[in-house]
């Protein structure tokens, strides 16, 4: 079984890597804290009978305890999902499909990415203690124009306690918008828009840049993908957990957007494109593969398609003839901070605004490869390969300081030759076509065994191993 | 000014041979500009359209106003050599049989030091070199600089001494006097040419010699020159000696005495040296009788000298008046023109010997012999020296010399990049040229092709050059040659758009001006920091000021200057450094320790290089610092971009697998040299070993995923312990000032920890050179703080020279180098503080 996937024994073996809170919750609570009442409605209207619970690594330690309460109340014994295979904020539809269940209960921090809705899914979330009154106090000191447009938005973990202090402040802002959490799918209003997993409906004829943006949650990917996403007026955020303050966020975009310019000039210059898949439950994942695929070849990049987990610097620095890593995944674990990478990881945004000669820049970030793909609010045709030339495309390289030119189709034919003549090539190198793979094969040192002819003694061939390198049927002489 | 047709121009383009292409190369106000102009105001061509537009030579209006060249001008001028001079030509390459005139190409190229790469781009498409000299200041660093760079690219060199009329009317020296000084400035000049090349070698006779006419004098200002020529064939009649033979008599141990009629070799009481007696002597007669208002004295001269003053002039007196009588005695354009036409080869000549030293490929190729014989009818090989903005926003004349061949409107021609391999595709586009054109001052023509041996610009070709290149029609042409430049870039600036969305118009912008300028860089950084790099402070504000004006039109903002360090080690590790890879089953064993003084340097100038073969570089470093043979033969690596001046050696004995993870492992080390471990600046002169490998026997689990990373932490922990330093640019700091600003100097050099090794007096002047190494980092305002210091009086010149460690342990929080590391993190954006061992070493 584990040709493919990990052997079960290390997994049980690893220690999960957490920072957050980990003291068990006590078994009272359990109920009221994994809303088990809900879930046992939603099941029971659902007409589920196998249902997987999907823990974050931090909630792992309840999970016992709420699965025994479920099962109980059910009837049949849940199925409990860690160590999710990418983030622990996306429902693990896969994984929940391995057990053949027919629903699914996400528990704990959500990203609200819209999944391929194989499973009936529920969300519980987190809840966190928000002080409403204290909230109500700084909202109303901090934004004093009562006729402001505002946008009120919130983190998951919060969603309990949105409804009292919207009944505090609703009365006095007339012009204040509450966004709703995206956690089931149904069809939107006319005007109604979805961003990172929220709904809200602008008021008539506004724009979002009039709006003042008010964020509740801590420091942290949401905040600064709201940031980097939603560009109204202003943006305040209030950390109830933290400073208790409602802050304006000094937005640090230009850094960031200068620092992805950087890494655009890496994707413009890069020969070799890897499309790290880094979810398989987002919904159409698959499409964002073939819009990538179409994208680099319209510019002349040869393309691999990874899949590995999660994507570490292990992993990935076992592709050295990659030049950038282009991932695929939900919005919250998009951006990675690639500084201990061999090689640049960018989002698929980055990727259009390197190769699509249609797409402008803007500020206006997308994190959300859906938007991008046809029928997305950001889609944007590509740009009529047939009319381009190489004078069109050639540009200098900001980090290489080269011309770089959109490969041609092969338009010179008489740059092959033609006739009879046997060609002289190097040892090992079987064409002399301009293949990315294959140049940087030609380019290594190392071209297979060595022969060291006369110096090593001549010895009858014996048996190999047989198996997997993870645990080889006649496991040698390995160094721990 | 010589009016002619574009179909003129064009036939004298044909006779190759009477073709001369020069560029004229001094130190900052040497007055090279003021000399060009009186050469073009005597021959400057310009086609006939534009007769009647003046102010030819006006490009720049910020070069107006600051009085000093930026960008180097071409220039056309034609000349006609009468029969009687014709003589002086001897080689029958150097003229077309039955042909008078020649067609002078001539670029004038900035002096300000930081504006050489200019000067570098002028000398390669030229052949021969006017050097002006001021008298007063004798031969200065960039004077030096450039006369160097001159006679390695095999240009040749006459010289000219300019301000003669300082000499005269400041200095007042007395005629030996200023002999001597003359004298002085040859030996001087000789002394650089001799250096870099000698007498035996292909170019023949490179030194100057003012009794073979190849040394002129005079005031590009008043506009008057003369060589020794002018002053033989003058007298030539009344002594009845050759004017060859009597040029020799002039300069030189030669005395005449009046009373004997007698020449001697040496100096006796009743004799005077020649050149004093008729050449100089007559010019003190006239300044002297001018500026002393010796009416008839003066009236007098005049006569004998063949001097008739026009109605205008004739109520002049003083300067004014000397100007006149001097520019019509003794006419610069007359002389000077003479004088290259004479002394400088023509393109038949130069790319004889030139082309070794310009093409890269096998000497006996067809490119090659046809650079070799300036064979029009040969395969085209044109370099492209440098990118010439035009008026459409964005695109860029692409500026050269015609090499061999024939370079025509629409042909179809090869496009090939520095980074060009022949036989790869990488950097090669093969692209029809839209027009040919003819570079005029700020004008262009359109022509329809150029022959071998002239200068042009293309049009169409500039997509795909970044700034130089290669344009041919030889399929399996190599490059020419790129030019080296004797300044670096490494004084930068950040920049950013005040408004973010003006992002791509910055990233546009600064492609822009990668294109326009021949040396600076343009880069982003890692830390998305837009960064622009110069050779200096004015380099970069001319810059700058382009880019917010010309290439990006958009406000920006502007960091302070700051320099690039690097990071090295000052001592071997202290102890042997293991990393482990992330399954465990690979570990490395390595050491860093310091190269040797000089090697880091003669990597960084290609004596020692990746591409050597292995014995021969092995065997060079083992005699030369005392590397082990054995070791130094398994270099694996230079590094950071395979060329950098850090090396990796395997000292491994017997690893099984070893060359299995080369790959790996030198990856890891270009990532690892490229960002330092204590503020990613890039590594200098570290040498790596790698003592021991285990790895598991099975490939998969020493893949490129293991490796990589962990090479890279290993030669970070190797760095850490092995007394990390950082070093700093540091600029040769040449300053020219009066004796008694000479303590200001000092003080000012010391505030900014400059260290002054040499002070000397310019011989026959009151003026002081002192020389001094000054961090590139406290140079900036230097040139300000040094003028208030010295009453303005000091003036200098900076050339990056060499990186020096920057004194204490970066580890140390009490030392500079340590805020700098801190400095630079937090401009990254990378985490303050100090890089932990423990994250890169590993325990058994």
């Amino acid at each position: 079984m584990f040709a493919f996937s990990s052997n079960e024994s290390a997994v049980l073996e690893r220690k999960a890597d957490i920072t957050e809170r980990t003291i068990q919750t006590n078994v009272r609570d359990i109920k009221y804290y994994y809303e088990l009442d809900r879930c046992t409605e939603w099941a029971k209207k659902n007409g589920l009978s196998k249902i997987c619970l999907q823990f974050p690594d931090a909630l792992l330690l309840d999970s016992v305890g709420v699965a025994l309460c479920l099962g109980k109340i059910l009837g049949s014994k849940p199925f409990i999902l860690g160590d999710t295979s990418y983030g622990s904020c996306c429902v693990d539809e896969v994984a929940a499909e391995h057990v053949n269940a027919d629903g699914i209960i996400h528990f704990g921090h959500a990203c609200l990415t819209p999944t391929n809705d194989r499973l009936p899914k529920l969300y519980v979330f987190e809840k966190l203690p928000v002080d409403c009154h204290e909230f109500v106090c700084c909202f109303r000191n901090v934004l004093k124009c009562k006729t402001a447009k505002i946008l009120l938005l919130y983190d998951v973990c919060y969603q309990h306690a949105i409804d009292s202090i919207v009944e505090n402040i609703a009365p006095d802002f007339p012009n204040m918008v509450v966004s709703e959490l995206a956690t089931s799918v149904r069809n939107l209003g006319a005007d109604e828009e979805t961003k990172l997993g929220r709904n809200f409906k602008l008021l008539n004829g506004s724009k979002l840049e009039e709006y003042s943006i008010v964020f509740i949650g801590q420091d942290g990917p949401i905040l600064s993908n709201i940031a980097l996403t939603l560009h109204g007026r202003d943006l305040y955020w209030y950390d109830p957990s933290g400073t208790k303050q409602l802050e304006r966020y000094s937005v640090q975009n230009n850094k960031f957007l200068m620092k992805r310019m950087h890494l655009i000039e890496r994707v413009k210059d890069a020969k070799t494109l890897g499309i790290v898949v880094g979810t398989l439950g987002v919904s159409n994942y698959l499409g964002a593969v073939d819009r990538l695929k179409e994208l680099a070849k319209q510019r002349g990049k040869k393309i691999y398609i990874i899949a590995v987990g999660k994507p570490n610097v292990t992993k990935l620095a076992n592709f050295p003839e990659i030049d950038a890593f282009v991932l695929i995944a939900c919005p919250e674990n998009s951006l990675l901070n690639s500084k201990e990478f061999y090689r640049p990881i960018v989002t698929p945004y980055e990727v259009e605004l390197a190769c699509n000669s249609n797409r402008e820049w803007s500020q206006n970030y997308v994190l959300e490869f859906q938007h991008l793909l046809p029928g997305g609010n950001h889609y944007q045709e590509l740009g009529n390969t047939h009319d381009i030339t190489a004078e069109d495309t050639a540009d200098i390289s900001l980090v290489t300081g080269q011309v770089r030119v959109m490969p041609e189709r092969e338009s010179s034919g008489d740059v092959v030759p033609t006739s009879g003549v046997v060609a002289l090539k190097d040892d090992l190198v079987v064409s002399t076509n301009m293949a990315t793979g294959s140049e940087f094969l030609s380019k290594r040192s190392w071209r297979g065994l060595e022969q060291n002819l006369g110096e090593e003694d001549a010895v009858l061939a014996s048996k190999g191993r047989s198996g997997v390198p993870q645990n080889y049927d006649t496991d040698l002489d390995t160094i721990s | 000014m010589v009016n002619f047709t574009v179909d003129e121009i064009r036939v004298m383009m044909d006779k190759k041979r009477n073709i001369r292409n020069m560029s004229v190369i001094a130190h900052v106000d040497h007055g090279k500009s003021t000399l060009t102009d009186s050469l073009v105001s005597k021959a400057g061509i310009i086609a006939s359209a534009r007769a009647g537009e003046t102010r030819f030579t006006d490009t720049r209006k910020d070069e107006q106003e600051r009085c000093i060249t930026i960008k180097s001008t071409a220039i056309s001028m034609y000349f006609e050599l009468d029969d009687k001079d014709l003589v002086f030509i001897t080689n029958p390459d150097q003229r077309d049989k039955g042909e008078k005139g020649f067609l002078i190409n001539l670029i004038d190229s900035p002096g300000h030091v930081d504006f050489s790469s200019e000067v570098t781009a002028a000398l390669r498409v030229t052949d021969g070199a006017l050097v002006v000299v001021d008298c007063v200041s004798g031969v200065c660093v960039q004077t030096e600089t450039v006369l160097r760079q001159a006679i390695a690219e095999r240009i040749k060199p006459v010289l000219f001494m300019n301000k003669m009329d300082r000499a005269l009317l400041e200095l007042q020296l007395e005629a030996e006097e200023l002999y001597q000084t003359f004298q002085r400035i040859v030996e001087n000049v000789n002394v650089i040419i001799a250096t870099y090349s000698d007498d035996s070698g292909p170019m023949g006779e490179v030194r100057v010699d003012p009794s073979k006419g190849s040394v002129g004098f005079g005031s590009g200002l008043h506009g008057w020159a003369f060589t020794l020529k002018q002053f033989a064939e003058m007298y030539a009649e009344k002594f009845k000696i050759d004017v060859v033979k009597l040029m020799k008599r002039l300069w030189g141990e030669n005395f005449f005495n009046a009373k004997t009629k007698k020449w001697s070799k040496q100096k006796e009481d009743d004799n005077k040296r020649s050149f004093c007696m008729y050449v100089l002597d007559p010019i003190y007669k006239v300044f002297d009788s001018i500026m002393n208002y010796k009416k008839e004295e003066a009236a007098n001269l005049m006569l004998k000298l063949n001097i008739e003053l026009k109605a205008e002039d004739k109520d002049k007196d003083g300067k004014a008046l000397l100007k006149v009588v001097m520019r019509s005695w003794l006419p610069a354009g007359e002389a000077l023109l003479q004088m290259i036409a004479i002394h400088l080869p023509s393109p038949v000549v130069a790319q004889k010997y030139r082309m070794e030293m310009l093409y890269e490929g096998p000497l006996d190729d067809e490119a090659a012999i046809g650079v070799k014989n300036c064979d029009p009818n040969a395969p085209l090989m044109m370099y492209i020296s440098k990118m010439v903005p035009t008026s459409d926003k964005g695109r860029f004349y692409a500026f050269g010399r015609v090499f061999s061949g024939k370079v025509a409107t629409g042909m179809k021609a090869r496009i090939m990049g520095p980074n060009y391999v022949p036989g790869k595709k990488e950097d090669l586009y093969e692209k029809a040229i839209q027009r040919t054109i003819l570079m005029m001052g700020r004008y262009v023509e359109a022509i329809e092709d150029v022959p071998s041996g002239n200068i042009c610009g293309l049009v169409g070709v500039d997509q795909f050059l970044v700034k130089t290149g290669t344009i041919t029609t030889f399929k399996d042409a190599h490059n020419m040659r790129v030019m080296k430049f004797s300044v670096s870039p490494v004084v930068r600036v950040a920049v950013e758009p005040k408004n973010p969305a003006d992002l791509p118009k910055l990233v546009e912008g600064l492609k822009r001006l990668a294109k326009s300028d021949p040396m600076v860089q343009c880069i982003i950084e890692e830390s998305g920091e837009h960064i622009i790099a110069g050779a200096g402070e004015l380099h970069l504000e001319i810059c700058l000021k382009d880019l917010e004006e010309d290439h990006a039109c958009i406000p920006l903002k502007k960091s302070d200057p700051v320099v690039s360090y690097r990071e090295t080690v000052s001592e071997e590790s202290d102890q042997m450094c293991l990393s482990k890879s992330p399954n465990k089953h690979n570990r490395l064993f390595m050491k860093a320790q310091p190269m040797p003084d000089g090697l880091a340097e003669d990597i960084d100038g290609g004596e020692v290089n990746p591409r050597d073969e292995f014995k021969a570089r092995a065997r060079y470093l083992g005699e030369k610092y005392e590397y082990d043979v054995t070791e130094a033969r398994k270099i694996w690596a230079f590094g950071p971009d395979g060329t950098g001046p850090n090396l990796l050696l395997d000292c491994t004995k017997g690893v099984q697998y070893l060359n299995e993870i080369k790959d790996s492992v030198v990856a890891g080390f270009q990532w690892a040299t490229k960002e330092g471990v204590l503020a990613e600046e890039n590594m200098r002169g570290v040498r790596f070993n790698i003592y021991d490998v285990t790895l598991h026997t099975d490939a998969i689990h020493r893949g490129g995923g293991q490796i990589i990373p962990t090479t890279r932490r290993c030669l970070y922990a190797c760095i850490l312990t092995a007394q990390p330093r950082l070093m700093e640019p540091v600029y040769l700091c040449e300053i020219q000032c009066p004796e008694v600003a000479v303590g200001g100097i000092y003080g000012v050099l010391n505030r900014r920890r400059g260290h002054v090794f040499e002070e000397m007096q310019v011989a026959g002047t009151p003026m002081f050179v002192v020389k001094a190494f000054l961090p590139v980092n406290e140079s900036f305002g230097f040139t300000a703080d040094l003028r208030s210091n010295t009453g303005g009086q000091a003036f200098p010149q900076c050339v990056f020279d060499h990186w020096q460690v920057l004194p204490g342990d970066p580890l140390d929080a009490s030392t500079k180098p340590y805020i700098v590391v801190q400095e630079t993190r937090k401009r990254k954006g990378l985490k303050e503080g100090l890089p932990d061992l423990t994250q890169y070493l590993d325990k058994l």
